[in-house]
């Protein structure tokens, strides 16, 4: 038997404001097929003023190893504060990125690799390149380029000590509920297809690691 | 809403102003435990428009987090709440339709027709992403810390016994204790409280365009 829209909205704003986690499927479930619609959109003019409930310990928990929550902390984990913090140093320093470029391949005498060097860097600043896998050498050069200790760019990366190889290979990544049969697919292609192309100074400074 | 987010807010923005990332992690974490299910919520009223399985909710949740951390880093200057939550509702519109999109080329799903295909938005979802937080954070400039929109709103709700409903339900206050505070059946408050919700949810095109 459908319960009214009315009743079903507070019987969820109480279950929302006692912290007891109510899904909205459950009661939009509830409702009369035609009226789903405008119990939804209640439930969203609620959720957009609604305050946030006090959780207990176990809730908090719960909410901690949902899935979504699990691998967006991992993949924030990867990019830190870069995004905001290095160019807003670049510009302080008054490089535009093809100078910030230039001059770490003059640091590592790596000419002609200008274009390349300012891709990374790109990646660097859009939050798209892992943290943890920039080379300390690299930081040194561009912390010195930047005018500010490469320390401080690690804590702004947030970069923190490297996971046990255990860790690191059941780290989540994007979409990892979804795409886990994908990535069978994939490994076993990979296993089949010839090793890429060794890295090169300039993807060893990247991408190679801290200790490359 | 609490203070403990807007605490929680300011916070982020401090630190991620003074380059700690450790500390803006542990703010954002703290923001996120508290509106974790608003935004899972949020994503499931999504679900049947962009026809999303639970695996793909729980993608759009991460996509949305995600992309939540990154706006936050790189252009977010407000501390209010209610601009947070509004912002949050779009990336959670379009981490529905980024993951509609990657499901369907990844099955050969058709994607439904408000979802859009080959358009620049679909061909760089960041761009669209970067444009509504600049147009945010220009608001946020003009408004101030006015902005709140509850603060904003409820003195523009007309019906006293809405306006008292929806002030005591934000409050926290169990439909019974309301109703036998306004001296009026559990029924009738259900009633009252639905419309003064629907008047709240009325308000934000006024406030968004304000």
């Amino acid at each position: 038997m459908s319960t009214p829209t009315d009743q079903l909205l507070s019987e969820f704003i109480d279950a929302w404001n006692a912290g007891a986690r109510p899904q909205v499927e459950d009661y939009l479930q509830r409702a009369v097929p035609g009226e789903r619609d405008e119990l939804a959109e209640r439930l969203e003019d609620w959720l957009l003023v609604a305050p946030s409930p006090a959780y207990d310990a176990q809730a908090l928990a719960s909410i901690r190893a949902e899935p979504g929550y699990v691998g967006a902390l991992a993949e924030i984990e990867a990019v830190g504060l870069w995004p905001e913090v290095l160019p807003r140093l670049r510009e302080r320093a008054g490089l535009k990125l093809r100078e910030l470029a230039g001059r770490i391949t003059a640091a590592f005498g790596l000419p002609g690799e200008e274009a390349r060097a300012e891709g990374y860097l790109e990646r660097m600043e859009a939050g798209d390149l892992d943290a943890s896998r920039v080379s300390r050498r690299l930081l040194d050069a561009l912390g010195t380029a930047l005018g500010v200790p490469a320390a401080d760019l690690l804590r702004a990366g947030g970069v923190r000590p490297a996971a046990a190889p255990g860790q690191a290979l059941f780290r989540a990544e994007r979409y990892a509920a979804a795409s886990f049969e994908a990535d069978l697919e994939a490994l076993s292609r990979a296993a089949l297809t010839p090793a890429p192309e060794p890295m090169d100074e300039l993807d060893r400074l990247f991408v190679g690691g801290p200790d490359a | 809403m609490g203070l403990r987010d807007e605490e929680l807010l300011r916070r982020f923005v401090a630190c991620r102003d003074a380059g700690d990332a450790d500390g803006a992690r542990r703010c954002w974490v703290g923001l996120i435990d508290a509106n974790h299910d608003r935004i899972r919520a949020m994503v499931d009223l999504r679900a049947s428009r962009y026809r999303l399985s639970p695996t793909e909710r729980d993608d759009a949740v991460q996509l949305a987090l995600v992309n939540l951390w990154k706006n936050m880093v790189r252009t977010f200057k407000g501390s209010t709440m209610g601009e947070w939550v509004l912002s949050t509702r779009q990336l959670v519109d379009f981490a529905c339709r980024q993951v509609q999109r990657d499901a369907a080329k990844r099955s050969g799903r058709q994607t439904s027709l408000d979802a859009g295909t080959g358009d620049s938005e679909a061909a760089n979802p960041d761009w669209k992403l970067d444009e509504l937080s600049w147009q945010k954070h220009r608001r946020d400039e003009e408004r101030g810390e006015a902005s709140d929109f509850v603060a904003w709103a409820l003195p523009q709700v007309d019906d006293e016994r809405q306006r008292v409903v929806i002030e005591r339900t934000l409050d926290g206050v169990p439909a019974e204790d309301i109703a036998q505070e306004l001296d009026v059946t559990v029924a009738n408050l259900y009633k009252i409280r639905e419309r003064a919700v629907k008047s709240i949810g009325r308000l934000w095109p006024r406030w968004e365009g304000s």
